[in-house]
């Protein structure tokens, strides 16, 4: 097992953060089975005041939640010190077959919090609390996610051998492009062709206000932009045409640009997703939250593109 | 006559389920009139100033029912119920609450500041009121050196920056003598003359003696008796 004082302070808060939702699950039920605003019996009132109290708990759980991420991946790039062969937190997340998992999981959780948080914030805006059911169906799954992660986060951190070389990222990602496995068969450059079309769609979209199109185009994005961004817009942040890695962009020789692109990328599609969930929830007009979605997805192409401008510039040709 | 205050079956227990448990407010039904003047009369520890506070959406209740202008106060999260009492609500209280070390008109004006009106119309609004109270020279003193009476008609025109359709008054003459009592009382009449809902905690004869068309509820040990 991997040990360090960032990893024990890391499962400590997240081990909080789990007992917190499982203090709060018996009231949530509770609230769920007997809810009743209308109601002027005393166990209205008690649940009343429970939901304060619980919403109180979970907004601060969640919002550490959301901080705990990019926490997570500096941790992981830390940890690549003590393991052989690990050079970023490529290296640290392929130890086990558990790493991908709980980072693909933690996404989802973070993404989910983040609905919960605007949902919760226009709940409250309400005299009556009319959104209070969604908001307990949406911590009942955040509850299950985040006790499966609090499982897998065991799983994955007891799995991790000090001592067996692991694969890092000239294994994983340093392959030539024509090796690659890309989606819908694309070489790199269709990949990007096509990253720099849905950017084009994400804007007309958002323009015209075709909502769900933005909300579809973004989830179609964030995975194009995994590749444009690991295959090819990395490799000149790098400055290396054969360095492919998503992670050691979050190093302090890049100057942490990774939480800016990862951070815009993930928070543009986050927005959207939960603008469409908000909408359909609430009758709160939610185009802010497209706004906030596309500017982040442009600062994203933006970066990316300026590091391949700034790299023709200095040198006269690219990579 | 529409009924501003609708009260049904209404309890309030502090420190439930503790050996400190105090059943406060015990089955209150009642219900207040637009344009009423009406007084909550009972001793002190009766549960009239509890009451008046359940009122102002400044206490929850443990069960039943209330409505203030048939919105349920008593059901409204903290944000809402404190948007109500700034929109619908004037509240005097026994011991002023003002800011000692504001003038009469900053003392005045304060409950204007989160609707973020103008200055200049706050100042205008606070002066016609200061006016109305007969303390419009007094504009410029520190509330710490007003005396009991001049405090208290402070305290009332604060509570009317906001043109309230209902005034809730907890023992409103309880520190003042007989004069300015019933400088106060003049006060409160002509306002409720002009459309104003009022209701008073008080145990002081005095509203009896001066108001004749007065609705008087008696709440002893926390019910309406």
């Amino acid at each position: 097992m991997i040990f360090s004082k960032s990893l024990v302070a890391f499962l400590f808060v997240e081990a909080t953060i789990g007992l917190l939702f499982i203090f709060s699950f018996y009231f949530a039920y509770m609230i769920l089975t007997r809810w009743n605003f209308n109601s002027p019996s005393k166990l209205q009132y008690t649940l009343e005041k429970r939901d304060y109290f619980v919403s109180l708990i979970l907004y601060f759980a969640l919002s550490t939640k959301v901080v705990l991420l990019p926490f997570f991946i500096n941790l992981l790039n830390s940890l690549s010190e003590k393991l052989p062969g690990a050079m970023c937190a490529a290296g640290v997340v392929s130890a086990n077959e558990y790493g991908q998992i709980l980072l693909t999981l933690k996404v989802v959780i973070i993404f989910i919090s983040g609905t919960w948080l605007i949902l919760n914030a226009k709940d409250k805006l309400e005299v009556n609390l009319p959104y209070i059911k969604p908001r307990y169906y949406l911590y009942l799954a955040l509850f299950s996610l985040i006790l499966l992660e609090l499982l897998i986060e065991y799983l994955y951190f007891t799995n991790i051998s000090t001592e067996e070389v692991v694969l890092c990222c000239s294994a994983l990602y340093g392959m030539s492009s024509a090796g690659l496995t890309l989606p819908f068969g694309l070489d790199i450059y269709g990949v990007l062709s096509l990253f720099y079309a849905t950017w084009v769609l994400l804007f007309l979209s958002y323009i015209k206000k075709y909502l769900l199109i933005n909300t579809i185009a973004n989830i179609f994005y964030l995975v194009l932009s995994f590749y444009a961004l690991t295959y090819f817009f990395s490799t000149y942040v790098y400055e290396l045409p054969t360095h492919k890695c998503p992670y050691c962009l979050f190093q302090k020789e890049y100057y942490y640009v990774g939480y800016l692109l990862w951070g815009s990328l993930i928070g543009g599609s986050f927005y959207s997703i939960a603008g469409f969930a908000v909408a359909k929830i609430t009758k709160f007009k939610t185009d802010y939250l497209y706004r906030n979605s596309l500017i982040l997805d442009t600062i994203f192409i933006a970066v990316c593109t300026l590091y391949v401008v700034a790299y023709y510039l200095k040198n006269g040709v690219f990579l | 006559m529409t009924n501003v205050i609708e009260i049904e079956n209404l309890n309030l227990t502090f420190s439930p389920n503790t050996p400190q448990e105090f059943h406060a407010l015990k089955n209150i039904s009642l219900s207040v009139k637009e344009g009423e003047f009406c007084i909550l009369k009972g001793v002190s520890g009766s549960g009239k100033s509890t009451l008046l506070s359940v009122m102002g959406a400044l206490l929850k209740p443990t069960s039943g029912k209330l409505e203030v202008f048939s919105s349920p106060v008593s059901k409204m999260p903290d944000f809402h119920a404190s948007t109500f009492r700034r929109e619908h609500l004037g509240f005097i209280f026994q011991n002023f609450n003002l800011f000692d070390e504001f003038t009469v008109l900053e003392n005045v004006q304060t409950a204007l500041v989160p609707t973020n009106a103008p200055v200049a119309h706050m100042q205008t609004r606070a002066l016609a009121l200061l006016s109305m109270v007969n303390l419009e020279k007094k504009k410029d003193t520190t509330a710490r050196n007003l005396s009991g009476g001049e405090k208290q008609r402070c305290a009332i025109a604060r509570a009317l920056i906001n043109n309230p359709k209902l005034i809730l008054a907890d023992e409103p003459t309880a520190n003042l003598d007989r004069k300015n009592s019933e400088n106060v009382i003049e006060i409160l009449t002509k306002l409720n003359s002009q459309g104003t809902t009022v209701l008073v905690a008080t145990h002081d004869e005095i509203f009896e003696q001066m108001i004749p068309d007065l609705k008087v509820i008696h709440i002893k040990e926390g019910a309406i008796v």
